[in-house]
C-alpha cells in the first residue's frame, strides 16, 4: 500500500459490501496468442467473466483448454511467447492490461494472491518458510518493522493451521509435507489481505484427505477476508463442493457458464454434459468416455470445436460449419451450443 | 479350483534410508496378504506413502520381499533370481502412471511394441508387422501408427501404446500403477473402458493401484485399502463402499469430492486433522491412531491384524464404534 496505484484496489469494508453486487474482477473478450515470428496461434479466444467479492468462480476444462492462461492473464504472468492480444481485465475498475510493470508489481501478491499447483516449486528451497512469508509482506510495505513482520508471519502461519508457527517459520520447505507446504503457499497468498485469490489446481498434487483440508482453508480465508476466489480445477467433484459459479472452457473458449446448481441440474452444452457423464463419481452414467482427443490450438476443427467428439453435433452440418456464439439462455446461464435443448443430464 | 493369478502371503519389505550419521529402516510394506483371481480386478487404494507402489513392484518382482511369499499362477516366485524371471515377465506385465516417461521418445511405436517380444525371443520373421498391427488395433489405435514416434501422440494415446506393449507377451496379469492419474477425465474414462473390454476379451487379471476411490469403485470387484504399509480393510467394492469398517476407509470415502452440488452440507464429512504419519517414525500400535477420532489408549499399544468384521475384513480394534457414530 505504499504506491498510489494500489489505492483503488485495496479492500475497504464498504467497497467489499458494494462489490457483492458489481464485479470485482471483470474480464472482457480476452484474447491470448502464442506469437512466433509472423505466426500467431490463438490460445484463449474471447473469454469474458465477472467475479464478485466473496464469490468462488471455478474455471473448468481439460488440459489445453486455456483455463490457466485465462487466470494468468489477470496476473499478466504468461509464459514467454504468449501474449494478451485483445480485450480488457479490470480489477476494482482499473484496467490491468494497461498498467505499467511497476503498477502490476504492486497488484501481484497484494491485491491478488496466487496459490499454485505445486507448492514445492513455488517455494524457494533454500529459504526458511517464515522468511518467504515475510518477504511477501515486505514487498508491499517497505516501512514495516521486523517485529511487526515477525508477528504477522506467526499470525498467518497459525491461521493456515501450521502448528508451532514461531518455530516452524524457521524450517525449510523440504521439512514439510505437501499439505503443509500448500498451507504455507496459502499464507503467502493471503499475506497482504488480497481482494482476489487465484488458485490454480491447488489440491491436484495432494492426497485426498489433505485436499479437503486445503479447500476448507481457502473457503475460510475467503469468508473471513471477503476476497473473491478464482479456482481452476479439472475436478467436477471440487466444483460441485466449492463453486458459486462455474465457467466451462473448451479449446480456448467459454462454452458454458452458470451458477453451480444450474450447471449440474440443467447443463446446456454438449461438452458439459459429456464431462458430467465421464467424471468418475458423477451421479449419473459415471465413466462414460468422450470419444476422440481434445481439440488442439492451431488445429481446431471448423464450426463448433467440440463437434467431432459430440454426441449431438458430430454429423450435423450446422455444428461442423457454424461457430456457435455464447448466448444467454436463462438467469445467469450462457451456452455456446447450437442445440442446448437436446442436452440432457 | 482355479489358481489365483497373483497371491501375496505376509509380504513385507523395508528399505535402508541414510540420514546423516545413522541409517534408518523404512518399513514400506508390512505383512500384506492379497489375492487376485484370473479375470478379476483388485484395486489397491491408499495415499502417498501407504506402500501401494511397493506392493506393485513386489508383485512383478521388480523388488524382492524381505518376508512372505509371492505366488504367480501357482508358482512361488518370491526369491527367483533375475535370470530366472523370464517366464514370470511373460505372465505379468506392468503399466506405469506417466506415459510420457515410460515410452522411449527415440523409438518408433512399432519398435516399442516389439521390444518385449525380442527380449523373449518371440519375434518371427514376417509375423512381426502383423503382431504390431494387431496390438495397435487391440488398444484402439491404427496399424499405421506403428511408424510414428511417441511425441506424435496425446497422453491418452500414449497410455494405449503402453498398454499394447504390456499385452505383447500375452500376460495373464497386469499390474497397473495409477494408469489414469496423469490423464484428463474424458480420456481417463476412455482408458478405463479399454481396460474393461480387454479384460473381457482376454480374461486378464488386474492389480489396479490408485489413490482415487471413484476410479477404484468403477474398475474393481475387490478393494484393499492400504495405510502406512498395511492393508487395513479388504472386501468387495460394494462392501467397502457401502459398509466401510475401518475409520480410515470412512475418512477416505468422505473426503473424496462428490460431483453433486446438492449433496453439499448434507453429506457427513470427516476431515482428518494432520498429515499421514511419516513411515520413518510410525506411531506405536495402530498406524492410523494419530489421526483417528475414535482412538483409545489401547490403540497405542496393539497393532490390529486384518480380521473378519461384519461382511468383510478390517484391521481395527474398535470397529463397532463406527455403528454408534455413523
Amino acid at each position: 500500500m505504499t504506491t498510489e496505484m494500489t489505492e483503488p484496489v485495496t479492500a475497504t469494508p464498504n467497497a467489499a459490501a458494494e462489490s457483492t453486487r458489481s464485479a470485482l474482477l471483470s474480464v472482457r473478450d480476452l484474447q491470448v496468442d502464442l506469437v512466433r515470428g509472423e505466426s500467431r496461434t490463438r490460445l484463449v479466444d474471447g473469454v469474458s467473466l465477472d467475479l464478485a467479492a466473496g464469490e468462488t468462480l471455478c474455471l473448468v476444462g481439460e488440459s489445453g483448454s486455456g483455463k490457466t492462461l485465462t487466470a494468468m492473464s489477470v496476473m499478466q504472468l504468461l509464459p514467454g511467447g504468449v501474449e494478451v492480444t485483445g480485450g480488457s481485465v479490470e480489477l476494482g475498475g482499473r484496467d490491468l492490461l494497461r498498467a505499467t510493470t511497476k503498477e502490476l508489481r504492486a497488484v501481484r501478491g497484494n491485491a491478488i494472491g496466487l496459490v499454485s499447483q505445486d507448492p514445492m516449486t513455488a517455494l524457494d528451497p533454500l529459504v526458511p518458510v517464515g522468511v518467504q512469508v515475510g518477504d511477501a509482506i515486505r514487498a508491499h510495505d517497505r516501512r514495516i518493522s521486523k517485529a511487526a513482520i515477525r508477528a504477522r508471519v506467526t499470525e498467518l502461519l497459525s491461521a493456515v493451521g501450521i502448528p508451532n508457527p514461531a518455530a516452524n517459520a524457521r524450517r525449510h520447505p523440504h521439512e514439510f509435507s505437501g499439505g503443509m507446504r500448500q498451507r504455507v503457499g496459502i499464507a503467502i497468498a493471503m499475506a497482504n489481505r488480497p481482494r482476489l485469490i487465484i488458485a490454480d489446481e491447488p489440491t491436484t498434487a495432494l492426497d485426498v484427505t489433505v485436499q479437503a483440508q486445503i479447500l476448507d482453508l481457502l473457503d475460510t480465508a475467503r469468508r473471513e477476508s471477503g476476497a473473491a476466489v478464482l479456482l481452476i480445477t479439472h475436478d467436477l467433484g471440487v466444483v460441485a463442493e466449492r463453486a458459486d459459479r462455474v465457467l466451462v472452457m473448451y479449446a480456448g473458449k467459454v462454452v458454458e457458464q452458470a451458477d453451480v446448481l444450474d450447471l449440474f441440474d440443467r447443463p446446456a452444452h454438449a461438452y458439459t454434459e459429456a464431462l458430467l457423464r465421464c467424471s468418475p463419481g458423477a451421479t449419473s452414467g459415471a465413466g462414460e468416455p468422450i470419444p476422440g482427443t481434445s481439440a488442439r490450438a492451431g488445429a481446431l476443427p471448423t464450426g463448433c470445436a467440440f463437434h467431432p467428439r459430440c454426441r449431438i453435433g458430430a454429423d450435423r452440418p450446422r455444428c461442423q460449419q457454424e461457430t456457435p456464439a455464447l448466448l444467454t439462455l436463462g438467469t445467469r446461464h450462457d451456452s455456446a451450443c447450437h442445440y442446448p435443448a437436446e442436452v440432457t443430464r | 479350483m482355479t489358481e489365483p493369478a497373483l497371491r501375496l502371503d505376509g509380504v513385507s519389505k523395508s528399505f535402508a534410508v541414510r540420514g546423516g550419521a545413522r541409517t534408518d529402516r523404512v518399513h514400506a510394506v508390512r505383512g500384506v496378504d492379497l489375492t487376485v483371481l484370473p479375470g478379476q480386478t483388485v484395486a489397491l487404494v491408499g495415499e502417498s506413502g501407504s506402500g501401494k507402489s511397493t506392493v506393485a513392484r513386489i508383485a512383478v518382482r521388480l523388488a524382492e520381499p524381505d518376508a512372505g511369499t509371492v505366488t504367480i499362477a501357482g508358482r512361488d516366485v518370491t526369491h527367483l533370481r533375475p535370470r530366472e524371471l523370464g517366464p514370470l515377465r511373460r505372465d505379468v506385465q506392468m503399466v506405469f502412471q506417466d506415459p510420457y516417461a515410460s515410452l522411449d521418445p527415440r523409438m518408433r511405436v512399432s519398435s516399442i511394441l516389439l521390444e518385449p517380444l525380442r527380449a523373449h525371443g518371440q519375434v518371427e520373421k514376417g509375423t512381426a508387422e502383423r503382431r504390431v498391427a494387431e496390438l495397435l488395433e487391440t488398444v484402439g489405435l491404427r496399424a499405421e501408427d506403428g511408424d510414428r514416434y511417441p511425441h506424435a501422440f496425446s497422453g491418452g494415446q500414449r497410455q494405449r501404446i503402453a498398454i499394447a506393449r504390456a499385452l505383447a507377451l500375452r500376460p495373464r496379469l497386469l499390474v497397473l500403477d495409477e494408469p489414469v492419474s496423469a490423464l484428463d477425465v474424458s480420456v481417463q474414462a476412455q482408458i478405463l473402458a479399454l481396460l474393461r473390454s480387454l479384460q473381457e476379451q482376454l480374461g486378464l487379471a488386474y492389480l489396479f493401484i490408485t489413490h482415487d476411490l471413484h476410479v477404484a469403485r468403477e474398475v474393481s470387484q475387490r478393494i484393499a485399502v492400504m495405510h502406512l504399509g498395511r492393508v487395513v480393510e479388504e472386501g468387495t467394492a460394494h462392501q467397502v463402499f457401502t459398509d466401510p469398517v475401518h475409520p480410515y476407509t470412512r475418512a477416505l470415502l468422505s473426503a473424496a469430492p462428490v460431483a453433486d452440488p446438492r449433496s453439499r452440507g448434507t453429506r457427513q464429512r470427516i476431515v482428518l486433522s494432520g498429515d499421514l504419519p511419516s513411515v520413518l517414525e510410525p506411531p506405536s500400535g495402530c498406524g492410523f491412531r494419530t489421526r483417528c477420532w475414535l482412538a483409545r489408549a489401547e490403540c497405542a499399544v496393539h497393532d490390529p491384524a486384518l480380521e473378519p468384521h461384519r461382511s468383510h475384513q478390517a484391521a481395527c480394534l474398535f470397529p463397532e464404534e463406527l455403528d454408534a457414530t455413523g
